[in-house]
């Protein structure tokens, strides 16, 4: 072992462990422990640049050992990739190094197969290599400190605008808002956004107590407070303030923000109070009138019928209702416009509210109804109601400075034991309609004797399937007669309905139940098709050649497209020559849709029959119909004649019709004639034909022909010859006789 | 020289003890590991520790890691020397792996070579940290199969992380480890000596 540098092999080992000794040839003859574990090639014997290449001073000729240079040497080892750094020195002839491994990183150590105890004590490269990854990680920690404190700072201003925002919408809440601890001591408070008296709490201040600052609801509060502190929940108390003569409505709520600390917002509600009640009285009210609307009257009636006392009273009181229907109000409102036919409701609204008590429920149901609950009354009570009511709405009413006459049609009711709402409405209901019937402008006492008959509109519907096919409808037939003569100028067929069941059904029950179920159609042929029949028969024997038959067309007959391919049928079928069937259609069925209406009649025309305005002046009265449309009759509807001569506005109106129509070229008829005096002015006005009571009532076929078979009485005026007013005529018109004569009714 | 270091505004002057973050941060892995960050939010409120986030290199007082330790103790329902021994496991297994990976690689390749080179490791270490304290580790004894560890300490109490460390070490180099503490200062002996064996 060779002794270098003044220490012992194995002090060198340990100081150097990656020592090298050569020779002069530069042969190994000494290795490091360290070096000799790394470096295979290097072991005594072997040539110096065998086993190592001076990466440093590069280019250097290292061939002996005086070559060595003074300064820093870097030797590679061969093969491998570690580099050695160190000092070649020549002494005594050997060439000796004294280095160490090179590494840039903790990593490299391992990777080249070293250990710590490779590195002499006095090498600094790993300690400065762990002095670089220590202050590295010093750096990583700041960077992490500083990504927190950002972040930490971001928070902050997060949290900074939040505080800021959530100050600005308390500052905008309506609350007044406290922070309480739980002995109800105020820690601060932020008083309302909106300046309200009620609210204003002038004891409120920071460290009062509930008690002070709102004593009418500290007992409340403090309830709330230890409830919301114990559960955690959500408290709410309401409360009424009656302070400063008006009521007002407030709602405290509570909510816990720690163990000991609650928030409470108080808000006054009286607004949304006010608008919720005004939403209800809306939901419950009539908007044009105030009145009660359906809604809140049925539960009003259902209500006085649930607590009427079915075994009576002393007095026979219960409850009454009056069911109520402006006559004419539909004419107002299509010739003066519906803000006057509001006007007018507004009127008649506050005439009745003066009749009625306030106990009772005067309700608004819809368009010109009304209905009065009384909920213990009186049956004559009720009745006197209805009648005050009745006079009362006779008046005329100013509406926009014209003077509007319209009436009321009021049916009465009474409850009785079982009855709910809806039974005792229609009973009131029918009564009403009976007040209509009766001639518009009463009122009527619903009688338990006419429930059967008026109950049966609702099962006409299902019986007319089968009253033509079962031979129940018969035809009733009311002269026409020339004014001037005296003598029959034709008949019109009315349909008659002898129910197998309820007997004889007055046209005005079933013709609109046959209209809304449309088996008006299938009855409005089996009428054509009678009528003709009936008119060839006495045609044959009986009839003058120059009469004819007129026949009703319903509305909806006038829709159905195939309409003149059937009337040409009826026609082929029975043989009547179709110039003596005239077809009566209304103002009203042709207004409902013009065009087709207009040409449908230009299809019947077209065919030979005969077209009649029927009840003229009592749809939309125009005078551009009678050009308009082709026809061929006008029938001058019975309102008008009522009023000849005593009338001058409605002799007037007749006398322009008839004008018109003869320098039209058209024929007229007067319709519903009831007596003498007006016979005599439609001859004063010329008018050629007419038909009514006056003359002769609808009859039996065999009645026409009996009339028929005498020709002095066919072709005599009434005055020389009364027509028959015979019982069997009654019973042809279904009606009774009254001492009103009723309203002229629209059937076939 | 006065060593300041701030923590709930107490400072460690001369001739006290310190611990530099890097052990606190340790400490704060390990809650994370074991039970989440909610484990060490509650670890650190327990002891009333509210430094934000440890930094290595700065140094606490040795109070606030043996009060995170008892807190660890409470929270996590663990006696504090399982405590201890858990966290000297964890970490040579995991925090000193992260950051002085490259380091513990060079200290040795065997649980005894590595016992043998821990003083000349920590000697190198404490160039980097001038401040640290560090314990002792003597190697006597030395068999293919065993050694006498003498570890001696300025920081009373720490005995079971010794355990710990030398569980964490033996999964290290793959071998099984059998610790018996024989002599402990606790009881009088001049320092704590542990009877380690390992095949």
């Amino acid at each position: 072992m060779t002794r270098v540098t003044g220490l012992g092999p194995g002090q060198l080992d340990t100081v150097f462990p990656f020592h090298l000794v050569c020779d002069e040839q530069l042969r190994v003859r000494q290795v490091g422990p360290s070096l000799a574990r790394v470096a295979a090639l290097a072991r005594p014997g072997a040539d110096f640049h065998a086993c190592f290449t001076v990466a440093e001073p590069r280019g250097l000729l290292l061939q002996r050992p005086e070559d060595a240079p003074p300064g820093l040497v870097l030797l590679d080892l061969r093969p491998g990739r570690l580099r050695l750094r160190g000092q070649l020195l020549a002494a005594d002839g050997l060439l000796v190094f004294l280095g160490s491994p090179w590494v840039r990183d903790l990593t490299e150590i391992a990777e080249h197969g070293l250990q710590l105890s490779d590195f002499a004590v006095h090498d600094p490269v790993v300690d400065v290599l762990m002095l670089l990854q220590t202050q590295q990680a010093g750096l990583a920690d700041a960077r992490r400190l500083a990504d927190q404190l950002q972040q930490a700072a971001r928070t902050q201003a997060r949290l900074a605008q939040a505080e800021r925002r959530l100050a600005a919408e308390l500052d905008a809440l309506p609350d007044l808002t406290l922070r309480v601890d739980a002995a109800g001591q105020v820690i601060d408070f932020r008083p309302a956004g909106v300046p309200d008296t009620a609210l204003a709490a002038p004891q409120l201040a920071v460290g009062s107590t509930l008690a002070e600052a709102l004593p009418h609801l500290a007992g409340r509060l403090r309830a709330a407070v230890s409830r919301a502190l114990e559960h955690g929940t959500t408290e709410s108390v309401d409360y009424t303030d009656h302070q400063g003569g008006r009521a007002a409505f407030f709602e405290a709520r509570v909510v816990a923000t720690g163990e000991q600390e609650a928030l409470v917002l108080i808000r006054d509600l009286s607004e949304r109070k006010a608008l919720e009640d005004k939403i209800v009285h809306q939901a419950f009210h009539d908007s044009l009138t105030g009145l009660v609307n359906r809604a809140l009257f049925g539960d009003r009636l259902e209500h006085a019928l649930t607590s009427r006392d079915p075994a009576g009273t002393a007095g026979g009181e219960t409850t009454c209702l009056l069911y109520l229907d402006l006559d004419g109000f539909k004419q107002v409102n299509d010739t003066l416009g519906h803000r006057a036919g509001d006007a007018l409701l507004v009127q008649a609204t506050e005439r009745l509210r003066e009749l009625v008590g306030p106990q009772d429920t005067l309700a608004r149901l819809g368009g010109d109804e009304f209905a009065v609950v009384l909920a213990t009354s009186p049956l004559e009570a009720a009745e006197h109601l209805a009648e005050r009511m009745v006079t009362a709405l006779q008046a005329p009413f100013d509406v926009e400075g014209r003077a509007v006459r319209v009436g009321a049609s009021i049916g009465v009711a009474a409850a009785r034991n079982g009855d709910d709402s809806e039974a005792l409405l229609r009973r009131a209901d029918e009564a009403m309609y009976a007040a209509k019937r009766d001639g518009r402008g009463r009122w009527v006492l619903h009688h338990p004797l006419s429930e059967a008959r008026s109950a049966q509109p609702v099962r006409w519907e299902a019986d007319l399937r089968t009253a033509v096919e079962d031979g129940q409808l018969t035809l009733a037939y009311q002269p026409v007669v020339a004014l001037d003569t005296g003598a029959l100028a034709g008949f019109e067929a009315l349909a008659r309905w002898r129910h197998p069941v309820h007997g004889t059904v007055p046209p005005a029950d079933f013709i609109p139940a046959a209209e809304a179920t449309g088996t008006i159609v299938p009855l409005g042929e089996w009428v054509l098709q009678e009528a003709c029949r009936q008119a060839v028969e006495w045609s044959a024997d009986l009839l003058d050649p120059g009469w004819g038959v007129n026949v009703n067309l319903s509305p909806r007959q006038l829709r159905e497209h195939d309409l003149p391919q059937r009337v040409e049928d009826v026609l082929a079928r029975t043989g009547l020559l179709p110039h003596r069937l005239t077809l009566e259609v209304t103002e009203t069925a042709l207004h409902e849709d013009i065009e087709n209406a207009a040409a449908q009649l230009r299809r019947l025309r077209a065919g030979g029959v005969r077209i009649a305005l029927d009840d003229f002046g009592t749809g939309f009265s125009s005078l551009s119909h009678l050009s308009r449309f082709e026809v061929d009759q006008v029938k001058i509807d019975k309102s008008f004649i009522d009023g000849v001569g005593t009338s001058s506005t409605e002799t007037a109106i007749t006398a322009a019709v008839i004008q018109v129509a003869r320098q039209l070229g058209l024929e007229v008829i007067a319709e519903g004639v009831e007596s003498a005096h007006q016979a005599a002015a439609l001859r004063t006005l010329h008018c050629p034909a007419a038909q009514g009571y006056h003359f002769a009532r609808p009859m039996t076929a065999a009645a026409v022909e009996e009339l028929l078979s005498d020709p002095a009485r066919s072709t005599r005026a009434r005055a020389a010859l009364p027509l028959p007013r015979s019982a069997a005529a009654d019973a042809a018109t279904g009606t009774v006789p009254s001492q009103r004569p009723p309203q002229a009714t629209r059937h076939l | 020289m006065c060593r300041r270091s701030r923590e709930r505004g107490r400072t460690v002057e001369d001739g006290g003890v310190a611990v530099y973050g890097l052990v606190n941060k340790a400490v704060e892995d390990l809650a994370h590991t074991v039970g989440g960050p909610q484990t060490w939010a509650a670890i650190r409120a327990r002891a009333q520790v509210d430094v934000p986030t440890f930094i290595g290199m700065d140094q606490y007082p040795d109070e606030v890691t043996y009060r995170l330790v008892a807190a660890a103790s409470e929270v996590l329902q663990m006696p504090a020397e399982q405590v201890l021994e858990t966290f000297g496991e964890h970490w040579v297994l995991y925090t000193a792996q992260e950051g002085y990976g490259p380091l513990l690689d060079l200290a040795g390749s065997t649980l005894p070579g590595f016992l043998m080179h821990l003083d000349a490791m920590h000697a190198r270490v404490a160039l980097t940290m001038p401040e640290l304290t560090p314990p002792s580790f003597e190697c006597t004894d030395v068999t293919e199969h065993g050694l006498r560890l003498h570890y001696r300490s300025a920081r009373p109490g720490l005995e079971p992380m010794v355990v710990g460390l030398l569980k964490g070490l033996g999964r290290r180099f793959g071998v099984e480890v059998a610790i018996a503490h024989v002599e402990r200062r606790v009881d009088g002996a001049d320092h704590d000596v542990f009877a380690v064996t390992y095949r």
